[in-house]
């Protein structure tokens, strides 16, 4: 027996070692730190530039994908625009206010009509390969982006009959008929120019030949694309760095990390990632951008084909305790599909979601409004959702909150693409939570959620006075115009107990190091780093 | 010899069909629309049917296998649905990425498996031997991803020494091609270098109880030389074995830990693809990967014959 508690004692010191030293390491706090201490990361709109900065730095940022092509018309994904920016300008360019500013276009008109935009173009620009920009070049682009067969753009510009060459710098677009959300359009691929020398460049789509401030050097498939100044364009100003480092990290942990190390300058962050950042002694750039959470529903498909069922779920939803709770305050809590600082929001309407508004949360009243549909047992419905984390986390959320109100949802968790394909395409779900993602325009929630041919309204649901408002902003060209009609056709989203419920706005939220300069946020959530200097501190150099 | 490599090859093609079957299989009844994803997000119904017939969405199962298949046959394993680039070349400039990872994994699995197994072996039932049967079971049971995020954490961020992302061919600068696949290869490695330690110490067990390592002894060798000359060639073909195993699980590993790292391999290539639904890269990356386990599968039976001679003479 003395040998076998020899073997027993042997065997536990070891195992009691080891298991102390995992308890104790596990317990041991971990210093965090950006190399300046503990906290003291600040959140910020935008950052200033400095009279002092590293000309020869190269600025790096991280995100999740690359693109799906550098070829700005036959690219297939709206996150291409971030990668095409610094090679291509457009015609317009988009402010961080979200107004259209001149870029390759320094001036237009609109016709009386409202069916011709004439434009000039500017003086002495040259593309990459040296080929001068002209009139013709800008048509050929215009034209290969709306009749292309492989051109992923052409539905952007589907209400353009023509382009014509009015004079060495001068175009005049013509339409079919009004479309206010064209020069927005101009502001993004569809507005991008590529030299007429290289449209039939095989690899057009790693190397692009365009008139911005850098052009591609070194393309990495799925590391980085890496830009050099391009010498010679129109605006020096601009080129505050000699170089850029676009990386891909599909990882928000490896992001960070990546931050954290100094290995790139900025890159987005989730909302639960923001707090240990700012702890770290990172720097956050936040804002407000375009882009919302939303449960969307089949309104051809019962039970949703009922609008007081709409509206019972539309009251079941507690949306302050999704943006203010769930996502700790960094989703705000509204019923429109325009962020606050968006012409397009009613001011007058607000966020709509306190006693006696739209959004106002009352279970109680939800389970009046369904007793009343003849439904006083409650509904059951099964829901779609993205397998990822922050969708589902919400999902799960209101799938609580309905059942206050006796109202079940069966969550699906799928593939993101899948979620949108089941809901949207082939309607077999009759729910989903998910998101919206900005376009040039403010219009495109309602192009693409809420006309009654949009794709994110698989049930179709819209009326004569919908189509009418939009159709008398689209005559509009102004901000200013727009905004009125628009206000009217949120009143009558919310008079058709709309389909598709906002639960919050996103903002924008980047993670850099502190010093960076020229960042600023964009509301259609663009990132372009138009400016951005970096200081001699964080260059390396 | 011949006779036996020959078998051997001959019996690669019936596997490798297989294969690629299954995989074709598997990503047609997965589901998804690929033409949904390359139209873009302004995608009209009609911009969807007029690609699905365009690209053969539309084809009976068969015939678009065998469009497939009769392509990989004349090496051609198509075009990705994306971009205008051979689905070979995706997939040649992301091999090295990942080849050198699982390499470098395999040799420190090796470098630090054996030895730490010769010697929990050769003094059995010792400290040393118990520490080390647990760090491998600790080794085994521990998910690469959260292997590499510690080292992240503590070697990249705390203390600076390494990279925490990121990679540099080799032929750009070999230093810090190295320094940047250190830790992803340990991260990789570190359940192997478990295996290959505990198979390694099984063996050597077994080895040392047997009579011709007592006659060794007793004729007056020492125990350095017994080990050297007839301990560790005898030990391993065992391990021989559990290494080529474990390629197939170190390529599936690399998937992980290249997301961790930010590496631009196979494994970010094919989840890229697989959100997307590329369905050329899919199926290239994937008849790729069975293609280097079968070979490595491969090399290990050749190696056998090195190892154990009775095995040349059958």
């Amino acid at each position: 027996m003395g040998w076998l508690q020899g073997r027993a004692a042997g065997l536990c010191i070891p195992a009691v070692v080891t298991a102390l030293v995992v308890v104790v390491a596990g317990c041991a706090p971990i210093e965090r730190g950006g190399g300046e201490g503990q906290g003291g990361g600040e959140l910020v709109e935008s950052t200033p530039i400095a009279e002092e900065y590293d000309e020869n730095a190269v600025f790096s940022w991280g995100y999740t994908v690359g693109a799906s092509s550098m070829d700005p018309h036959r690219g297939s994904s709206g996150f291409d625009q971030n990668w095409l920016f610094p090679a291509y300008d457009r015609l317009i360019y988009m402010s961080p206010e979200g107004e259209p500013e001149p870029m390759l276009a320094t001036d237009w008109t609109l016709s009386e009509d409202a069916l011709a935009i004439d434009m000039n173009l500017r003086e002495g620009v040259v593309f990459h390969d040296g080929t001068p920009l002209d009139a013709d070049a800008v048509k050929m682009s215009l034209d290969r982006a709306r009749t292309d067969p492989e051109s992923n753009v052409a539905p952007l510009l589907a209400t353009v009959e023509s382009v014509e060459v009015t004079g060495p710098l001068g175009i005049r677009i013509n339409l079919t008929e009004p479309n206010a959300a064209l020069l927005p359009n101009l502001g993004d691929r569809a507005g991008m120019i590529i030299s007429p020398t290289a449209l039939q460049n095989p690899d057009l789509d790693r190397y692009p030949v365009g008139a911005g401030p850098y052009r591609v050097a070194d393309y990495r498939d799925g590391d980085r694309v890496v830009y050099e100044k391009f010498e010679g364009y129109w605006d020096p100003e601009v080129q505050r760095t000699a170089g850029l480092e676009y990386r891909i990290m599909a990882d928000d942990e490896t992001r960070l990390n990546a931050i954290r190390a100094g290995e790139v300058h900025i890159g987005i962050v989730r909302e639960s990632q923001i707090p240990s950042a700012l702890d770290m002694g990172l720097n956050v750039l936040d804002g407000p951008r375009n882009s919302y959470y939303y449960f969307s529903v089949n309104a051809a498909m019962a039970p949703f084909d009922n609008p007081l069922v709409r509206r019972a779920v539309n009251h079941a939803i507690n949306r302050v305790e999704i943006g203010d709770g769930i996502l700790q305050g960094y989703c705000t809590p509204t019923v429109q599909p325009w962020p606050a600082n968006s012409w397009a929001y009613d001011e007058e309407l607000g966020d709509a979601v306190g006693a006696g508004e739209y959004g106002e949360h009352n279970p109680e009243m939800a389970r009046q409004l369904l007793a009343e549909a003849g439904h006083p047992d409650g509904v059951t419905f099964d829901a779609i959702v993205a397998n990822i984390t922050g969708y589902v986390t919400i999902a799960e959320a209101v799938q609580a909150q309905l059942a206050e109100a006796g109202i079940t949802m069966n969550i699906r968790q799928v593939e993101a693409a899948q979620a949108n394909e089941a809901f949207m395409v082939e309607k077999t779900v009759p729910a989903a939570v998910l998101s919206y993602e900005p376009t040039m325009d403010e219009s495109g929630p309602l192009v693409t959620h809420y006309l009654g041919d949009a794709l994110g309204n698989p049930g179709g649901l819209t009326s004569p006075e919908l189509d009418r408002l939009f159709n008398e902003q689209n005559s509009r060209i102004s901000p200013e115009e727009r905004a009125p009609v628009f206000h009217g056709i949120m009143a009558e989203l919310m008079r058709l107990d709309m389909h598709e419920m906002v639960l919050c706005m996103r903002r924008r939220q980047e993670v850099f190091q502190p010093g960076l300069q020229g960042l600023n946020i964009y509301p259609t959530g663009a990132r372009d780093y138009r400016g951005v200097a970096v200081p001699a501190s964080l260059s390396g150099n | 010899m011949g006779l036996f490599l020959l078998r051997r090859i001959l019996g690669l093609f019936p596997i490798l069909f297989f294969a690629a079957m299954i995989t074709f299989l598997l990503v047609y009844l997965t589901p998804g629309d690929p033409a949904i994803a390359m139209a873009g997000e302004f995608a009209t119904p009609e911009r969807i049917a007029e690609i699905r017939e365009r690209m053969g969405f539309n084809d009976p199962f068969l015939h678009q296998f065998w469009s497939w298949a009769s392509g990989v046959l004349s090496g051609d394993l198509g075009t990705s649905l994306f971009n205008t680039t051979p689905v070979w070349d995706l997939v040649l400039n992301r091999l090295p990425v990942t080849l050198s990872l699982t390499l470098l994994a395999v040799l420190l699995s090796v470098v630090i498996g054996v030895p730490l197994g010769l010697l929990a072996g050769v003094r059995q039932n010792s400290l040393l031997d118990r520490v080390l049967t647990i760090l491998a079971s600790l080794g085994i049971a521990t998910p690469h991803f959260w292997i590499g995020t510690m080292l992240v954490l503590f070697l990249a961020l705390q203390m600076g020494l390494l990279p925490a992302t990121g990679f540099v061919p080799i032929r750009e600068n070999p230093w810090e091609w190295f320094l940047h696949m250190l830790l992803p290869a340990i991260a990789l490695g570190a359940g192997t270098i478990a295996e290959i330690a505990r198979q390694t110490r099984s063996g050597t067990i077994q080895v040392l109880e047997r009579d011709h390592i007592r006659t060794a002894r007793a004729m007056g060798l020492r125990p350095p030389a017994v080990v050297a000359k007839h301990v560790v060639k005898n030990a391993a073909i065992p391990v021989v074995t559990v290494l080529g195993v474990q390629v197939a699980h170190l390529l599936g590993g690399a998937v992980v830990v290249e997301q961790v790292f930010a590496l631009p391999g196979l494994g970010q290539l094919l989840i890229t693809s697989v959100l997307q639904r590329d369905i050329p890269v899919i199926q290239g990356v994937v008849l790729l990967t069975a293609v280097i386990v079968v070979l490595v599968s491969l090399l290990v039976d050749l190696s056998y014959t090195y190892l154990n001679p009775k095995v040349r003479q059958t």
